[in-house]
């Protein structure tokens, strides 16, 4: 009985000594220095896969985004933060693990970001 | 029709009844009988292995086991692959070893994450006939190596730690009559590594780790073996991991399902043959409680997760 108990306990505290608690890091995306600009970098990706019919088209979902609307319905929902840019709901939303992640990609994302850091300015 | 109720009802009653005088047996003592009735209750489980979990029965010393488990792919793959026959499927070849009486030691190979493990089991309690000990205790532990190539571990960060998992279960074990035996089983998964929310960040963004899921997970498992007749019996098995994600599921993260298997034993001095349907298909304890996706029954796009399993086990005395 008390042997037993010796190799149990060996291998119990050979398990904990080899117990870690890690996460898988995070891959970060090269930056890019040149500013973003919604008519050129984000409009072209808005309209293709976000103002489609249903969705963000100026009937159904808000915000329109919809070229030439775009940057009015983005102000009037409210979901840019410039003081707090990785807080603000458009950028959430189309981040990995956001609701609308499937329309969108991580650069995508990280332009949306940029441009959210830069003022978020209807350019 | 009637009959055969009647006769069911006899059965469970005569089950009951016995289980009570069991329960009840350890106030009461019989002096002259106390002797031979403190031998551990026999026609229990006929091997340490049943459908995804273990048992208590651990072999006696020097006695080597040969286990083999196999999940075929999913029923619901349909006829054109043979129900699961055909499509990719799961195979887990054991051996183990009495080092003592009651300790066990095991090391296996399983092919889908190429996983390694060994495995360590401790028979402390075995129920006697008397009701001195009510019931059976055993403590299952193992810790699995992943083979994978490190790409396989999405991990920038990888290290040799992140591939190990730990899965550690204490077993209840308690016969009822010589027609049914329960076990109940809390269960402790731990892996090294876990997912992050989110894998891609952008330049910019916040590269801060956040876990998927807890590292630890604690689980129930609960199991049961019915018997038919001397050889054959029906087994059934519901495990369950009681930690949630620490995120909203998402399309990539879903909170890990139950397992549930159902199946028949046929089984003889120094063998068991266990055909059943499974919605786990890791093999793998740890595996099977923080990632099994499979559901038992249709929900809504999502196909039933069921699959055919077998386990075969040959002792060698």
């Amino acid at each position: 009985m008390k042997s037993k108990l010796i190799i149990i306990l060996i291998f119990l505290l050979g398990t904990l000594a080899s117990c870690t608690k890690d996460t898988v890091k995070p891959t970060v995306l090269p930056s890019t220095t040149t500013a973003v600009k919604l008519s050129t970098d984000l409009q072209p990706l808005f309209s293709t896969n976000c103002a489609v019919s249903g969705c963000h088209d100026g009937n159904n979902m808000d915000p329109n985004l919809t070229a030439g609307s775009s940057y009015t319905a983005i102000m009037d929902a409210g979901v840019v933060d410039t003081t707090n840019p990785s807080n603000s709901t458009l950028y959430k939303k189309v981040n990995t693990g956001g609701s609308m992640a499937n329309y969108a990609n991580p650069t995508f994302a990280s332009k949306v970001l940029q441009w959210i850091q830069e003022g978020a300015k209807n350019n | 029709m009637i009959t055969l109720r009647n006769s069911t009802h006899s059965i469970i009653r005569n089950c009951i009844a016995s289980a009570m005088v069991i329960l009840w047996g350890t106030s009461l003592s019989f002096s002259q009988d106390t002797k031979k009735d403190d031998k551990p209750v026999s026609n229990t489980f006929n091997s340490g292995t049943f459908l995804e979990n273990q048992t208590y029965i651990t072999n006696g010393k020097k006695v080597v086991e040969f286990v083999i488990n196999h999940r075929f792919g999913k029923l619901s793959d349909g006829s054109h692959m043979a129900w699961g026959v055909y499509s990719p499927s799961n195979i887990r070849l054991e051996v183990n070893y009495g080092i003592r009486n009651n300790l066990q030691i095991g090391i296996a190979a399983t092919k889908n994450n190429k996983l390694i493990d060994g495995s360590i089991k401790w028979g402390i309690l075995k129920q006697t006939k008397s009701g001195k000990t009510p019931v059976s205790l055993t403590y299952y532990g193992n810790f699995a190596y992943r083979g994978d190539p490190t790409s396989a571990f999405a991990n920038p960060g990888f290290k040799e730690s992140n591939r190990f998992s730990y899965f550690h279960e204490l077993m209840v074990a308690y016969k009822f009559c010589d027609y049914f035996n329960l076990q109940l089983a809390p269960t402790f998964a731990h892996y090294n590594l876990v997912e992050t929310a989110n894998p891609i960040v952008p330049a910019n963004g916040d590269s801060a780790a956040v876990p998927v899921r807890s590292n630890n997970n604690f689980g129930l498992s609960v199991l049961g073996k019915l018997n038919i007749n001397s050889t054959l019996s029906f087994m059934f098995e519901f495990d369950n991991n009681f930690n949630k994600l620490k995120i909203p599921e998402n399309d990539t993260y879903k909170n890990p399902k139950p397992v549930i298997a159902l199946g028949l034993e046929k089984a003889t001095s120094a063998h068991s043959f266990q055909l059943f349907v499974t919605t786990a298909d890791g093999i793998v304890y740890q595996k099977n409680m923080m990632y099994n996706q499979n559901t038992f029954l249709k929900k809504g796009d999502v196909k039933s997760g069921l699959a055919i399993g077998f386990n075969i086990t040959r002792v060698f005395y």
